[in-house]
């Protein structure tokens, strides 16, 4: 499995981001991402990007998840365009795909795209948790339809937005929110990583407040997986 | 097989769908219910019924090894017309039941009780004692403990529903810049 791969002109690259897990220097966990190589905007080249070439970049993640997982035993979370799981049959070829996925990866749905109605969807959460995956809600704070996404589907992960810890240090009030956020997802039964970390004292405060998963510049940038790979650990925290 | 349904069955249906519990994950909350439910009664099995369009749905489930069946078959069909328990001591002599694939078949039931709970005015399914070999009713005793656990099911429902809209509310809270 290579660490890059061509659709049509363009050429991926996939990189590794590790999170910080508070407590726990030992675990790699951390996010998969990828990048169109050039000036290509990811976002808008995703958006528009057809079903088989997604189902393609999907193949190729769990491939590199794997590969991760044998050489530094990670724990690996991939992004999913909610356009593949739009309909049922894509839905079916999804799971069909992830059957034969050889580790355990977490599944990230973003907000900022509409899910399928939540009877079909949390059908469709079930059967990914009955194949042994997870899924997360990514950038939760983002869209409008992380309301509904939080009160009606089943994610077994909330990815908190940097949005919602923007300005937490100069404003008490947000603190106080935090803190009431972390404990309602607690009571929920949700695990949750915070997003886009890049300050010391809201990393305290975060940890103070109940959180224990952080992805960020002030721990790890995502680093090359052709780069990874060619080594024998993955990078220490910066 | 026929069974009873309401007239507003659509829009209970509606309100069960819109609950997002339905294929949600294990929640050991329930879990203990049902197994308390096992060793207050001494039944085979205990289960937390949703009732679905076409399915009851397990919410959780202890004795048995599935998460759901086929709505005709389900006794909570009779269940969710009242807000009683709704029992059958011997399904095998009972007219209504006894050609029901689950008391002709595995798991061949013979015990069934049931206490309804709802959400909104919408009875959404019950929490059921069911065992293989017929049994004599419940006595007041046991129909205060069935119709309590039933309540707190429903009370959790309502709770958890609770809790995740104020955690989606308070996201929107923390992002307003004040």
């Amino acid at each position: 499995m290579e660490s890059w791969l061509q659709v049509g002109d363009v050429r991926l690259d996939a990189y590794f981001q590790r999170y910080h897990v508070e407590g726990d220097e030992l675990s790699v966990v951390g996010e998969l991402l990828t990048k169109p190589a050039g000036d290509i905007a990811p976002q808008s080249y995703f958006s528009q990007l057809p079903l088989g070439d997604q189902f393609e970049i999907l193949q190729w993640h769990l491939g590199l998840s794997s590969q991760m997982a044998e050489q530094f035993d990670a724990s690996i979370s991939i992004n999913v365009h909610n356009s593949l799981v739009e309909h049922e049959k894509d839905r079916n070829r999804f799971l069909e795909i992830l059957s034969a996925a050889t580790v355990p990866v977490l599944l990230e749905f973003t907000e900022d795209y509409p899910m399928p109605v939540v009877e079909s969807s949390n059908h469709f959460l079930r059967e990914i948790r009955e194949l042994g995956h997870r899924s997360a809600l990514d950038d939760f704070g983002t869209g409008h339809n992380g309301m509904s996404l939080l009160t009606d589907y089943d994610f077994d992960v909330v990815k908190i937005d940097r949005s919602l810890i923007a300005n937490l240090m100069s404003s008490p009030e947000r603190q106080k929110l935090i803190k009431l956020l972390s404990q309602f997802l607690d009571v929920l039964g949700k695990d949750r990583v915070v997003e886009g970390i890049e300050d010391q004292d809201v990393y305290r405060y975060l940890v103070e407040a109940g959180f224990t998963s952080f992805q960020g510049f002030l721990f790890h940038r995502p680093e090359p997986l052709a780069k990874l790979l060619s080594e024998t650990s993955v990078g220490a925290e910066s | 097989m026929t069974y009873p349904i309401s007239a507003d069955d659509a829009e209970r249906v509606a309100k069960l769908q819109s609950l997002g519990i339905l294929d949600s994950s294990p929640d050991q909350n329930f879990d203990r219910i049902v197994r308390l439910c096992q060793d207050i009664f001494g039944v085979e099995i205990a289960t937390i019924s949703l009732v679905d369009s076409e399915r009851q749905w397990f919410k959780s489930v202890v004795g048995l090894d599935v998460c759901e069946t086929d709505r005709d078959v389900a006794f909570c069909n009779y269940t969710i017309m009242g807000d009683e328990i709704f029992e059958v001591t011997d399904a095998a002599a009972h007219p209504d039941f006894a050609a029901n694939a689950l008391v002709s078949g595995p798991p061949h039931i013979r015990y069934y009780a049931g206490a309804p709970f709802a959400f909104d005015g919408c009875r959404l399914g019950a929490v059921c004692l069911i065992d293989s070999q017929p049994r004599n009713a419940l006595d007041d005793r046991g129909r205060a403990i069935l119709t309590g656990l039933a309540a707190i099911v429903e009370r959790e429902i309502r709770v958890q529903r609770m809790l995740r809209e104020s955690v989606a509310m308070l996201a929107t809270i923390v992002k307003t810049p004040e």
